[in-house]
């Protein structure tokens, strides 16, 4: 585990850093809806739900900060800076990614355009040592050189991989195509190119701004006691206060069809939707997202299972808007994009009450289903906290929490009417594209 | 309703009471329900909103003989075709809010049925229904087939699943080592009557072994009841599997695939769960599947990884593979490696340092391994299936901790001295390693 050395505790007192837990807090108690919250010792927010199945503890910490940085935009900068200091050597000892694989834990970095998310799922006995530990590390950064060439290579490869997934690339074109500046216009992961233009002084920068102890959203689930998060840290004494404001995004009003090259053919369709805030209006998506796309239940889906054509469709229900996004890639393009259009043409029509009932039980079912483990759980709070309405996180509450009980008013008529006040509007259309090879007679010319 | 829930565990029970002030409550027991047709073991959690529960029918591959490879499969998925009002099973499950889904191992095959509580309990006798009368008509079993087939077409792009299935089939010495899916002329031949007749012989309820995880309220109970009842009231004829016997040098085999790139797999025989080597193999696991990953930020996902590991005890005995992907680690230098750990370990064992060190991977990776409902009650089950307590879970987990690096050098001359090699090539290549 984690101590602080004497060299820890001398640069402590030389640079007005607290790394130890704060002062016993009062014992955390459950709000009605089951869900036990509060304010971290050094501002911040957390969240804690006990979840007694397994022997584990999903461990996150949340941070409301835009992917490209506060100044000019520096695509990728959010999830370098949070790569880069999972790998750096903290006063405290061993770089916190590597601490966790030591426990035998899991950890990941998740990019979004107006969120950071360090997630970690390890061993419930561990969950004490692992608060504080991810809590020093983020609340105090340590950057260093070594850190960042661990981090450019991981994400380089991750970007490199993601290249050949033809959904995560449409998908950042489409919310890319649907608004006219701001982080989402930008993936989350950095080209090459842009991976070297990010040092170490712009990563301390966004770092000391974004992780401040008062912008984080520390939620622990799984088989814990609340007064786990007393171990957090306070941080430093100097940082900022306050949080950072939800972001809200521009739209443009009719987004221009784009075609770009890529590993594989596909189509992309996007559109804006609404607000966090517009709670039923958001899970009606949610609810035709799951009817449409779920895989292997999902209508279209299921129409498509028999082809080679993958199709994928969702809901991102951020702060304001949110995006509905399909991908659609292998396969016969045009006929799956004419199965899609068909299917929402028919969504625009009410369903009939026992298709509607029937899709509705398996729509709750799959949203249970989705946050069953700890993990699972502790992002989603960490989703819906910092998108600016915690309180209609699915986690919260369970079955009687907002969430459910939006859903379970929604009606054949609300849903088919949403979705045409939405998919009516223009949207987005985004065509990747392969490089044609080269002409067959060009080879013969060359041969001879 | 049923009978009384016996606590198997007490010391757990008074763990749990006295845990009110602690910063990490125990797991939850797993209890044992009587009823009547077979024991229900469950770990029971009020806060859960959905349940699962599972049935192990020892019908797995070991059952079948050469000329019905895939037979296994075939039945299981038949079972989730068969037509309840017009629906197959698994899409009506699955429509009315649940998840049905079989899957078939080297000795067992496995239902499971997942759902909120209050539909578990209506879905349950339309699941009954189809174990009990499943629909062998020519139409369902031709469903199937094309279901099993596109399984294996799935496990056949994965190069790390052709060299387990290459390990497994040279490592048992019976059915066990058939193909899972069968083969493409085996599959074809197999008809609806072989289907009838396998399903009479061994999905049979004295083959079954029931488990749940989650919110599994008394009426739950009875739903499982109902599933542990589908089944005939008879026994099996016994079967027993065993590993045939490792060659003084490693047993080298290759195939070709339309991969990009070349994957090693070394497969051992391995300490079952109800083994008092088992912890101290998980241990090893720790060690190999920690050796070779180079530095990172974050747990690098199985594609960036030089080295997996994959323990196979739901089989007894159970299988140990070591594989090395060839985008990340020249296979020949990972076969050097491995055999360059494995002898350490054998010669020395481990220092303190590295025992802690590794135990302390080893305790975290046994307590993240079975999160969801469908794992945890797998894991109870599996238990249950190879002569262990249904709670072992916490009791692997201190036996991890107990761990010493005299038992680390058993294992590795006891388990790990002796091989075979699976080699994954891309068709355009043909290198081996040697």
């Amino acid at each position: 585990m984690m101590r602080v050395s004497r060299l820890g505790a001398a640069l402590v007192a030389a640079l007005g850093v607290s790394l130890v837990g704060a002062a016993p807090a009062p014992v955390p108690v459950a709000g009605p809806d089951g869900v036990v919250r509060g304010t971290l010792a050094g501002g911040g927010s957390y969240i804690v739900q006990p979840a007694p199945g397994a022997p584990v503890a999903g461990i996150s910490l949340w941070y409301r900060a835009p992917s490209t940085g506060f100044g000019d935009p520096q695509p990728g900068l959010g999830r370098v800076a949070a790569t880069v200091i999972a790998a750096s050597q903290p006063i405290t000892g061993t770089p916190v990614g590597r601490y966790i694989g030591q426990l035998g834990g899991r950890i990941s970095v998740t990019a979004y355009p107006d969120a950071v998310a360090i997630s970690t799922l390890v061993p419930a006995d561990k969950a004490v040592d692992v608060i504080r530990a991810l809590t020093a590390s983020y609340f105090t950064p340590v950057i260093d050189d070594a850190g960042v060439t661990v981090a450019q290579r991981d994400l380089a490869e991750e970007g490199f991989f993601r290249q050949f997934s033809p959904d995560q690339v449409i998908d950042d074109l489409l919310v890319s195509d649907l608004f006219t500046d701001g982080p989402a216009r930008y993936p989350t992961i950095p080209t090459p190119q842009q991976l070297q233009t990010i040092d170490i002084a712009k990563i301390k920068q966004f770092a000391a701004r974004a992780f401040r102890p008062s912008n984080a959203v520390l939620v622990v689930t799984g088989a814990v006691d609340p007064s786990v998060v007393d171990a957090a840290v306070t941080g430093p004494v100097d940082a900022a206060p306050g949080n950072e404001p939800a972001l809200t995004e521009h739209p443009v009003p009719q987004p221009a069809p784009m075609t770009v090259n890529g590993a594989e053919p596909g189509i992309g369709l996007g559109w804006i939707g609404p607000t966090i805030a517009s709670e039923k209006e958001a899970t009606a998506f949610d609810f035709i997202a799951d009817y449409l796309f779920r895989p292997e239940t999902g209508v279209v889906s299921n129409a498509m299972a028999k082809t080679k054509t993958t199709i994928d469709g969702k809901f991102v229900t951020y702060h304001d808007p949110g995006v509905f996004l399909i991908t659609i890639a292998g396969g016969d393009l045009p006929a799956a994009k004419s199965v899609v259009e068909t299917a929402l043409a028919r969504v625009k029509k009410p369903l009939d009450e026992r298709t509607f009932a029937a899709a509705r039980q398996s729509f709750v079912y799959h949203m249970l289903d989705d946050i069953q483990t700890p993990g699972e759980l502790a992002d989603n709070f960490g989703w819906y906290m910092v998108e600016g309405n915690a309180a209609y996180a699915p986690g919260a509450g369970g079955q009687r929490g907002r969430y459910f009980a939006a859903a379970m008013q929604l009606t054949p008529a609300f849903v088919a009417q949403t979705v045409s006040a939405y998919l009516d509007r223009p949207g987005a259309t985004v065509t990747l594209a392969t490089a044609k090879p080269a002409p067959a007679a060009s080879a013969r010319g060359a041969a001879k | 309703m049923i009978a009384s829930r016996i606590v198997l565990s007490a010391a757990l029970c008074a763990l749990l009471a006295g845990s009110a002030s602690a910063t990490a409550p125990a797991t939850l027991p797993v209890t044992k329900v009587d009823l009547g047709s077979a024991p229900l073991y469950v770990q029971n959690d009020t806060t859960s909103a959905l349940a699962g529960i599972q049935v192990l029918l020892r019908a797995g591959l070991d059952r079948q003989s050469a000329a019905q490879s895939g037979l296994a499969a075939l039945a299981a998925e038949t079972i989730a075709r068969t037509p309840i009002d017009g629906v197959p099973l698994a899409d009506l499950v699955a429509a009315r809010g649940g998840t049905f889904s079989s899957s078939v191992g080297p000795q067992y095959v496995r239902f499971y049925l997942q759902a909120e509580p209050a539909t578990l309990i209506a879905l349950a006798p339309l699941v009954a229904r189809a174990m009990a009368q499943p629909d062998t008509s020519l139409a369902v079993v031709n469903a199937a087939r094309a279901i099993v087939a596109a399984h294996s077409a799935d496990d056949e792009s994965n190069p790390v699943s052709v060299g387990l299935e290459m390990i497994r089939q040279s490592f048992y010495d019976n059915g066990a080592a058939l193909p899972v899916y069968g083969t493409t002329g085996t599959l074809a031949n197999l008809t609806g009557a072989d289907v009838r007749a396998y399903m009479a012989a061994h999905y049979v309820r004295g083959n079954a072994i029931v488990s749940g995880a989650g919110n599994v309220t008394p009426a739950v109970d009875d739903a499982a009841k109902q599933l542990a009842s589908a089944f005939p009231s008879a026994s099996d004829t016994p079967v027993v599997t065993a590993a045939r016997p490792f060659g003084s040098e490693p047993k080298e085999i290759v195939t070709h695939r339309d991969i990009g790139v070349p994957y090693l797999v070394m497969g051992f025989a391995a300490p079952s769960v109800s083994d008092k080597d088992f912890a101290a193999m998980l241990v090893v696991r720790g060690v190999l599947g920690d050796a070779f990953d180079r530095p990172s930020a974050t747990t690098l996902p199985i594609i960036s990884r030089a080295v997996g590991v994959v323990y196979a005890y739901d089989a007894s005995p159970a299988e140990f593979a070591v594989y090395v992907n060839g985008s990340q680690l020249d296979p020949a230098r990972g076969l050097t490696a491995v055999q360059a750990i494995v002898s350490s370990l054998g010669a020395s064992g481990m220092t303190a340092d590295q025992l802690k060190r590794y135990k302390t991977i080893a305790h975290g990776e046994w307590q993240t391994e079975d999160v969801t409902l469908a794992d945890r009650a797998f894991a109870i089950g599996n238990f249950v299936a190879f002569g262990a307590a249904p709670d072992s879970a916490p009791r692997i987990a201190e036996a991890i901790d107990a761990v010493t690096s005299a038992d680390i050098k058993r294992i590795a001359t006891t388990y790990l001295k002796r091989y075979t090699v699976a080699l994954v090539i891309p068709r355009a290549a043909d290198k081996s390693p040697g």
